[in-house]
């Protein structure tokens, strides 16, 4: 009961803040109030009853604010700045709201330490209760956002990784991608120190392990191919940013993606649309296990070489010394 | 409610004031940027090292105790590197400190 109460707060709170986020002035607090937005989402996810969405979503609200931030530093360091646009945006101090930021943060420490852990409770239970009482003989697995996913809701799998297909798309097409001249076995410009290498080529490898137990065990436990897909992308990030490896090039991550993706079409023609995988108790567990485990894994490659590809146009091809041309062109076609 | 129960609230409670108190420092009035990354980089470390340290101790000896304290080794390793590496790329990028050497911090 008092999980449900927390809900509806928060779900008042959310919507408030989606108000803000429409009348915000200034683009940075635009960016810092989606953050909070998402960090509320998951916090919803996780009282309704499932653990692994609300991971999946704090982890990607993390990856996108970051591209946000950096898009607007880029978007402003032509002209105005957006160090000139904080300070005009800099004020005599509101007290009031500073108490109210502690008294939320407060708020959601004490929810999260001494209320979460000691309960089981979740809030609004029918449909979820429907859900696993068949999700095993329909689907299979034992994890039931995976069989939601995977198996009743397939279709927004599919248009899920499309859209992903379509940002990657749009984001190379858009950006003058072909007037960038990238070479290939170029590194990273940026030296980073000596503790950071050391460091980062131990943790590099537990990255990928993490990811890879993320996926195969996505069908069994918390986890599955998003959040499997998220660590195989900081893993390729991580090796770039750091060690300055650069021996998978953008234009072969762009083909394995769309490769990819027509292999995310084609296993579910061929596993659920048949029948031959999907309800009705034909399959056996062992079928229903291979099916979640590739599925799983093709979208975890998808999400790695999506959000790869993203990143590579964000933040390291620009930081590269033929920049100029870039800007050149750029305000060429604006005038 | 046991001794055990109590003791780890206590720490736990510690670990939220901590993060309390590196918030306000985060909004101090003279904006240094490697000043904010010092009290940020205490909020990540010491608040999640104590709250985590409270969560093994009320739940005992058991798997999940396991899990919190491999947890707490990776942070206590690569939150300070994190840190490190903030700091370093702002002093590439050009960040001057507003702190002289003499009086830094006392104001």
């Amino acid at each position: 009961m008092a999980i449900a109460l927390t809900t509806e707060i928060l779900l008042v709170f959310w919507v408030v803040n989606a108000i803000w986020i429409v009348f915000a002035k200034k683009t940075y607090r635009v960016m810092i109030f989606f953050g909070v937005f998402s960090l509320i989402t998951s916090v919803i996810y996780l009282f309704l009853g499932a653990p692994d969405v609300a991971m999946a979503e704090a982890g990607i609200s993390a990856f996108a604010t970051i591209f946000f931030i950096v898009c607007i530093e880029k978007y402003y360091s032509r002209g105005s700045g957006l160090k000139a646009e904080m300070a005009s945006a800099a004020k005599p101090r509101n007290y009031f709201k500073l108490v109210a930021a502690f008294a939320f943060v407060a708020m959601l420490c004490g929810l999260f330490i001494f209320f979460v852990p000691t309960t089981t409770e979740y809030a609004y239970t029918e449909l979820r209760d429907l859900y696993l009482f068949q999700f095993m003989r329909d689907v299979g697995g034992r994890n039931a956002v995976t069989a939601i996913y995977l198996g009743y809701r397939v279709y927004d799998t599919l248009f899920e990784a499309l859209l992903l297909v379509t940002a990657v798309v749009a984001v190379i097409h858009l950006s003058w991608f072909d007037r960038t001249i990238v070479a290939d076995g170029r590194h990273s410009e940026v030296e980073r120190s000596r503790m950071t290498k050391f460091a980062m080529r131990i943790v590099c490898p537990i990255i990928l392990l993490f990811g890879m137990y993320l996926v195969m065990n996505g069908h069994i436990s918390a986890g599955g191919g998003f959040l499997g897909g998220l660590a195989f992308a900081l893993f390729l990030v991580c090796r770039f940013m750091v060690l300055g490896v650069y021996d998978l090039p953008i234009e072969k991550a762009m083909k394995l993606e769309e490769l990819v993706f027509i292999n995310i079409i084609i296993l579910p023609i061929f596993a659920i649309f048949t029948g031959f995988i999907y309800f009705y108790g034909y399959a056996t567990e062992m079928f229903q296990n291979i099916y979640l485990i590739a599925m799983n894994f093709l979208v975890g490659l998808k999400v790695a070489f999506g959000f790869f590809v993203l990143f590579y146009r964000y933040i390291a091809i620009e930081r590269l010394p033929d920049k100029e041309e870039v800007v050149e062109a750029f305000d060429d076609g604006e005038d | 409610m046991s001794v055990q129960e109590i003791v780890s609230f206590i720490i736990m409670g510690i670990g939220i004031a901590f993060m309390l108190v590196g918030i306000i420092g985060m909004f101090q009035p003279k904006k240094d940027f490697y000043y904010r990354l010092l009290v940020a980089c205490k909020i990540d470390t010491i608040g999640l090292l104590t709250i985590g340290i409270g969560l093994a101790i009320r739940h005992g000896f058991s798997f999940f105790t396991g899990k919190i304290i491999l947890i707490i080794i990776i942070i206590m390793v690569l939150n300070p590197l994190v840190a490190h590496i903030i700091a370093q790329a702002a002093y590439r990028s050009g960040y001057v400190s507003i702190c002289k050497d003499g009086d830094s911090f006392d104001h």
